[in-house]
């Protein structure tokens, strides 16, 4: 359901991912791994649609990147994201951040998510009153709110505590046979990287498989 | 994304919202008064030049009723032409009386007096004055006065809705010419003709090349200290407008940036550039709404106060009439939408990408 060939990309004039090459299948967990500074979040930002590669093919959803018309609705349709730092806003509540950019009026599937992710009794919170496993699972929401096929974590587990990360990963991969979608985690956690279908190494802008 | 959620980040900031608020707000007051101050003053003495005639009559090149200087033998001969109904010379002069330093003084002939309305007492005769309302009050309903070292005895007090004479001392042609050192300022014609009354101009011009001629409302139209004033207020008006601009552009900016993460996650989410921008501008629109409401109120409070401030013996008076209102509304909203534009432009211009960890 996405398939990446020969990913170059250059900073300035540093080269940062070479050649990298990979598919995802659909409803799998992938983790891709690597050492800090070896390119996961280069490589993750391309596949996202939100950086532009030097040079490469990236489609999703058998289309080339390039030739989709409109990448932000793309993004809203197909698309969800989960950072280290989950970038909610401070301002909204729970659900006001989990439906900022929802597309559709099913109050159902939302109140469905509340509740897969236990977090139905803080919905009317805010972020900073609640903890950072609760934080995290907010933004999971906010990204399978509109069903998407793919969903890029960076970093998801980051900020965790042993205990959380492993929640994550539990979630993550339970997500990816429930709401039927693909989830990509770059991630320098091994231990839990374990868990995914397929585990890629990236190691100094290059990617190999793992194992 | 509602609506709603524009309020929520309006409220999140409120130092921004505040200061965009306050600011905005003495912008659109300072608008506000500036403009219909000067309206009232030129609409004021406006009325009062169109009360009392069609066509006037000035000094050559003179274009100022102050400065203008008409000699009062002419007035036979305009008033033997045909198609001049009425006739009347004014000086217009202002001097010091009792202890003010300045009140208007109206010498009027005697066919004008009875467009005074009295309060009491009678029109004046030689050595006498009737005196505006307010202007009465303010010295202390004294039945003698000086004006500029001649002594006066008060015959009556009138009434006028016009400012500058309810402010004002009407007095005697002949007493006013031997304060001003002039015969006459101006003559004030009521023609026949109602509507075009060209011709009768004509007539009366070539009467001498010493006078100019012109209806009153052409007068008015090019009278130049009318232009100094819309052009003063203009000109203030315009800086206001600017400082507003720069003002919400400035703290919006620098909010907008500050604020990065929230423009960026909003991009990566896919919510549309169109909605980013309308959010941003949305948010500079509502407080500008906000700011013009209470400069509105503002404003009439001060123009109240102004209203009732004897010191200005009347002569400042501004009322916000429908049409500045309006153009007030639409400049709230270009204020505000310029302002936002460069804010929203910087959001925009936010790259999601950054959201994701490098180097981890
Ligand atoms: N915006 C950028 N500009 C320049 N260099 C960058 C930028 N982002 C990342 N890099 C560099 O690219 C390399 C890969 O970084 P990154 O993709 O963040 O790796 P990882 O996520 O695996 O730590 C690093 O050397 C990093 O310094
Ligand atoms: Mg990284």
């Amino acid at each position: 359901m996405l398939h990446a060939e020969n990913i170059t990309h250059i900073y300035g004039n540093e080269e940062v991912l070479h050649n990298v090459s990979l598919s995802l299948k659909k409803s799998s967990l992938t983790a891709i791994i690597g050492e800090s500074g070896s390119g996961k979040s280069t490589l993750l930002s391309i596949l996202s649609t939100l950086l532009q590669p030097t040079s490469g093919v990236v489609s999703i959803l058998e289309t080339n990147i390039k030739n989709i018309q409109n990448i932000d609705t793309f993004r809203n349709n197909n698309i969800g994201f989960v950072f280290q730092f989950h970038y909610l806003i401070n301002y909204l509540n729970v659900i006001d951040n989990i439906t900022l950019a929802m597309n559709h009026k099913d109050n159902t599937y939302l109140k469905s998510l509340l509740i897969k992710l236990g977090i139905e009794n803080i919905a009317n919170k805010y972020p900073y009153e609640i903890s950072g496993g609760q934080k995290q699972r907010v933004a999971i929401a906010r990204a399978l709110i509109n069903k998407p096929k793919i969903i890029f974590a960076d970093e998801p587990t980051g900020n965790l505590d042993s205990k959380n990360s492993k929640n994550v990963f539990d979630l993550f991969k339970n997500i990816t046979q429930t709401e039927d979608v693909t989830v990509v985690v770059a991630t320098h956690d091994l231990q839990n990287a374990q868990s995914a279908n397929i585990i890629y190494e990236m190691n100094d802008g290059h990617i190999s498989n793992y194992n | 994304m509602q609506i709603s959620i524009i309020f929520k980040a309006l409220r999140a900031s409120k130092i921004k919202t505040a200061l965009i608020y306050l600011s905005l707000s003495v912008t659109l007051g300072s608008i506000f008064l500036i403009t219909s101050i000067s309206q009232g003053i030129i609409s004021m003495y406006s009325n009062m030049l169109q009360n009392d005639g069609d066509i006037i009559v000035t000094q050559a090149k003179i274009s100022d009723t102050f400065f203008s200087n008409v000699n009062i033998s002419l007035l036979q001969k305009i008033k033997k032409i045909d198609g001049v109904k009425n006739i009347s010379a004014l000086i217009v002069g202002a001097a010091p009386v009792n202890t003010l330093p300045i009140v208007a003084i109206y010498g009027v002939s005697h066919n004008l007096f009875q467009k005074y309305q009295l309060i009491w007492g009678r029109y004046p005769k030689k050595g006498e004055v009737i005196v505006g309302q307010s202007i009465a009050n303010r010295l202390g309903n004294s039945k003698s006065l000086t004006i500029s070292d001649s002594a006066f005895r008060v015959s009556g007090v009138f009434q006028s809705s016009i400012g500058f004479e309810n402010g004002g001392i009407i007095m005697p042609l002949q007493s006013a010419q031997k304060i001003f050192h002039k015969s006459a300022s101006l003559f004030l014609i009521n023609s026949n003709l109602n509507k075009k009354n060209t011709t009768l101009i004509k007539k009366i011009q070539a009467v001498s090349s010493k006078i100019d001629v012109k209806s009153t409302q052409s007068f008015l139209k090019h009278y130049n200290q009318f232009n100094i004033i819309k052009k003063s207020s203009f000109a203030i008006s315009f800086i206001a407008f600017l400082m507003g601009l720069i003002a919400i552009g400035s703290i919006m900016s620098i909010t907008v940036i500050q604020r990065k993460d929230e423009f960026g996650i909003m991009k990566a989410l896919g919510i549309s550039s169109k909605k980013i921008v309308s959010f941003v501008i949305l948010e500079g629109v509502i407080i500008g709404l906000a700011a013009f409401v209470t400069a509105y109120l503002f404003s009439n409070l001060i123009l109240i106060l102004i209203k009732h401030t004897d010191t200005l013996q009347g002569y400042v008076n501004g009322t916000i009439d429908f049409w500045l209102v309006l153009s007030l509304f639409f400049t709230t909203l270009a204020i505000t939408i310029l302002g936002s534009l460069l804010p929203a432009y910087q959001a925009l211009k936010i790259d999601p990408a950054t959201l994701i960890q490098r180097g981890n």
